[in-house]
């Protein structure tokens, strides 16, 4: 068994979640406390001496963007955030797939493969839209539309791993600035729809635009094509897809398991007219993995509340591309 | 010619005769007047009459004149000096140039007509002689003060450096055994990591920093003429202390334990005051832990009462914090329980001052929140109980984020307390199957209910976590744990 790899994160300085402004940490504003009164100012973070605002006190636990004026935590600032862009046509699931694999890590459905991997929300407005989430998923999946609000999340996969921040822009195209930025995407689509590319010639272009890039160059970042609603198709997948097989229960990325998955998502995808996705992915993005889940759940029916499935593979494989998880291949190895 | 020759040798002696006692008698007049000048001079800026405004004695901000030989002085001793070399300088200058010493002789009459003297030879000679003695003996005196200026401002300038440094020294030394025992001075009211405090003289005035220093090394004296101690070794310690910042009392014991602030943190109605009073109460009744303030002393009597008549304390007010401090062994502990509302609102907590301060953190859970308790919980309890309406891991999350934020170390410790353990039924209740590793046995209980987030990111934040399960009925049928069991956990690793 290869052992499992390791990328040291690059330095750089994080783009602003919100304005997508590049700062440096220390360029951030901090602002006085209350107990300043009128004299309360905003000054850089490398003006705060000890920790304290000009007046000696301690300052607003909180620093914001000198560009845009919104709070960004600290431990994105600090850090080194990866930018996930989750795109797909309006309805597609998208929003019900991040809202899923979110509160499937965070609540510890994982502890089987990964023991101890925990999700803290970052941020006054990620938590908010996490609660508003949190109770749609738990309690019934509703069509809503999605702010342009990005969810914050920091992800430890291992106890006292270093966390991986993640920013998840979630939009039905994907803005430019938001796809200059992204360290990774996801195109949600949708089974039995309308056949075509799913817009991955829209999505290539609009990434090539946001970058620079060539329009015959292939793109390097990672794309993870999600077949959602998996369980509206339950009746159609043969006993023997690997897309009913058992999850492996491994420590890390199973790469053998991704690629069956792939290959059998892909053939239901030409399968239904969506053959020009494919070949639109493999053309665009030299790397790209197809998926399929449902945050709706599985096939026991009758249970109270969704049991997602799958709906953690394509964040585990973005994990990998970034560096941040073991990928394992062929034999599986469970976590001890 | 040979004659002539023998009679100048004689006038030449003569004059040398007569010449030496006068340079003699010249150069002890001017050195006795240049002294007495000297002196009158000097007397003049030592007495007690004297102007003292250029000792800039009461330039401090602080209620205390500088001691005099932390620098005063040195600007005593040069005020003096300038002062006695001005009056040299004058008598001098004015004996040489109009005294007897250059025409005086020739304003006597007699002298000025006398044949002798206008016929003499010797008459200039013993002029110049006189003159040469006036000189000599100013050059004297001038050369027995710069001397004696001199070496009275080394010894001056070693006394005040010897000073300055034995005070230097004592601060240090104070400094140091403050930090080695991790005594620090945090305000309970406003939150504000001082220096030092403010000790309040018993007239009533304030001295900001009563360190050894200019103002004294051991001792100061105040404007009303009390001697202040400036070392606490030397009993500053029996001084009222006062908060620089917000001119509140701090305790008495500020400066003579090691502070730990604990926030006691948890959404509306998870119970945050009723843990911390009986947490408190257990601690006094033990022995362990005494109200350092008058203030902490009311409020507990006034929750205690409530609690005896069956009755819950009202919500805490929507507030910062002010600290339940206690003298625990030999910690100041600061407990504060802050409202729900402010750590579940991201601008409050993030203006919350307090939580910059913690050594430990205390997360209140209240059980009947979880939604897989509350399934099973009996509905006369769910009915009759002020449940928290906040899950707990957004607590967590909002806490661990303003931690972060905040300049100082995050701390080691937290103790996750599950309330209101006499709501639980048996059949859910942790400790029904009496474990033998109780903390285990609530972790595992709240991943069982669902909470398996909370478990995990406070593993992840905090080094070192503790899960309990307390109520505060003396009584229950159920087990628990001491409810002063995750303070002392906090304090000193263990929970006895």
């Amino acid at each position: 068994m290869r052992a499992p790899t390791w990328n040291v994160p690059t330095r750089r300085v994080p783009a602003c979640p919100y304005c997508h402004t590049r700062t440096p940490a220390k360029a951030y504003l901090r602002q006085c406390a209350s107990r300043c009164g009128e004299t309360a100012i905003e000054f850089p973070v490398s003006a705060a001496r000890k920790g304290e605002c000009p007046h000696g006190r301690a300052p607003m636990a909180r620093r914001v963007c000198p560009a845009c004026g919104q709070a960004v935590p600290r431990e994105y600032v600090e850090g080194h955030p990866k930018v996930v862009v989750v795109v797909g046509a309006e309805g597609s699931g998208k929003s019900t797939w991040l809202a899923s694999v979110i509160r499937r890590v965070a609540k510890g459905h994982l502890d089987d493969r990964f023991p101890g991997m925990s999700l803290d929300v970052l941020g006054e407005k990620s938590r908010l839209r996490h609660e508003r989430d949190r109770v749609l998923v738990a309690e019934t999946v509703l069509h809503r539309t999605t702010g342009p609000e990005p969810l914050l999340v920091s992800l430890r996969v291992r106890p006292r791993a270093r966390a991986v921040v993640i920013a998840f822009h979630d939009s039905a195209d994907g803005t430019a600035e938001s796809l200059a930025h992204a360290d990774g995407l996801v195109l949600a689509v949708e089974p039995r729809t309308m056949p075509g590319d799913a817009g991955i010639a829209r999505l290539a272009d609009a990434v090539r635009a946001a970058r620079g890039l060539r329009p015959d160059h292939r793109i390097s970042l990672p794309l993870a094509v999600v077949l959602t609603k998996l369980d509206t198709v339950w009746d159609m997948l043969d006993p023997g897809s690997p897309l009913l097989r058992t999850v492996p229960r491994t420590a890390g990325y199973a790469v053998s398991d991704g690629v069956d998955v792939h290959h059998e998502t892909a053939a239901w995808l030409g399968r239904w007219g969506k053959a020009d996705l494919i070949r639109g992915a493999h053309t665009a993005f030299r790397r790209h993995r197809c998926f399929a889940a449902t945050a709706l759940g599985d096939r026991a029916d009758g249970r109270r509340e969704p049991v997602p499935y799958r709906v953690e593979d394509p964040l585990l494989w973005l994990l990998a591309e970034f560096g941040a998880l073991p990928t394992f291949r062929g034999a599986e190895r469970t976590s001890s | 010619m040979i004659a002539q020759l023998f009679l100048f040798l004689l006038l030449g002696a003569v004059v040398l005769v007569v010449s030496g006692p006068v340079l003699a008698a010249a150069v002890a007049l001017s050195l006795t007047l240049a002294l007495v000048a000297v002196t009158r001079e000097a007397l003049d800026c030592l007495a007690d009459r004297a102007s003292t405004e250029h000792l800039a004695l009461d330039t401090l901000p602080d209620p205390a004149d500088r001691r005099y030989l932390s620098g005063p002085a040195l600007r005593d001793h040069r005020r003096l000096g300038v002062a006695c070399f001005v009056a040299l300088h004058q008598r001098m200058s004015t004996q040489l140039d109009e005294s007897f010493a250059g025409n005086g002789l020739r304003r006597v009459r007699p002298i000025r007509e006398s044949q002798v003297i206008t016929r003499s030879p010797a008459v200039p000679f013993l002029a110049i002689a006189a003159r040469t003695g006036f000189a000599m003996g100013y050059t004297i005196a001038l050369v027995l003060l710069a001397t004696t200026w001199s070496v009275q401002l080394v010894f001056l300038t070693a006394v005040a450096v010897g000073f300055r440094l034995l005070a230097g020294a004592l601060w240090l030394f104070e400094s140091f055994s403050l930090a080695l025992r991790g005594i620090t001075t945090e305000c309970p009211r406003c939150h504000a990591r001082l220096a030092r405090p403010v000790f309040v003289c018993p007239c009533g005035r304030e001295h900001h920093a009563l360190i050894p220093g200019a103002q004294g090394a051991f001792l100061r004296t105040c404007r009303c003429g009390r001697r202040l101690p400036t070392l606490l070794i030397a009993g500053k310690s029996g001084l009222s202390p006062r908060c620089g910042r917000c001119d509140a009392s701090l305790p008495s014991a500020t400066q003579t334990m090691p502070t730990r602030h604990v926030p006691v943190v948890g959404g509306t109605g998870a119970g945050k005051s009723v843990f911390l009073h009986t947490a408190v109460a257990r601690m006094r009744s033990d022995h362990d832990a005494v109200p350092a303030d008058p203030f902490t002393e009311g409020r507990l009597a006034e929750t205690g009462a409530l609690l005896a008549d069956g009755r819950f304390p009202p919500r805490t007010p929507v507030s910062q914090p002010v600290s339940h401090t206690l003298q625990v062994r030999n910690r100041l502990l600061h407990l504060y329980d802050a409202a729900g509302e402010i750590v579940q609102d991201a601008d409050r907590i993030a203006d919350s001052a307090f939580l910059a301060l913690s050594d430990g953190v205390v997360l209140v859970v209240d059980p009947l929140a979880l939604p897989a308790v509350r399934a099973r919980a009996d509905p006369d309890v769910l009915a009759g109980t002020r449940s928290s309406g906040i899950d707990p891991k957004t607590v967590l999350d909002l806490l661990t984020e303003t931690l972060t934020e905040h300049h100082t170390a995050t701390p080691r410790r937290i103790a996750v307390v599950v309330t209101k353990g006499d709501t639980l039924p048996y059949s859910i209740h942790p400790y029904a199957n009496r474990p033998p590793d109780r903390p285990a046995a609530v972790r595992a209980w709240l991943i069982t209910h669902g909470h398996a987030d909370l478990v995990h990111s406070a593993e992840h934040h905090f080094s070192h976590v503790h899960y309990f399960v307390v109520t505060y009925l003396s009584t229950s049928t159920n087990s628990h744990d001491d409810p002063a069991a995750p303070i002392h956990w906090l304090l000193t690793g263990t929970t006895r």
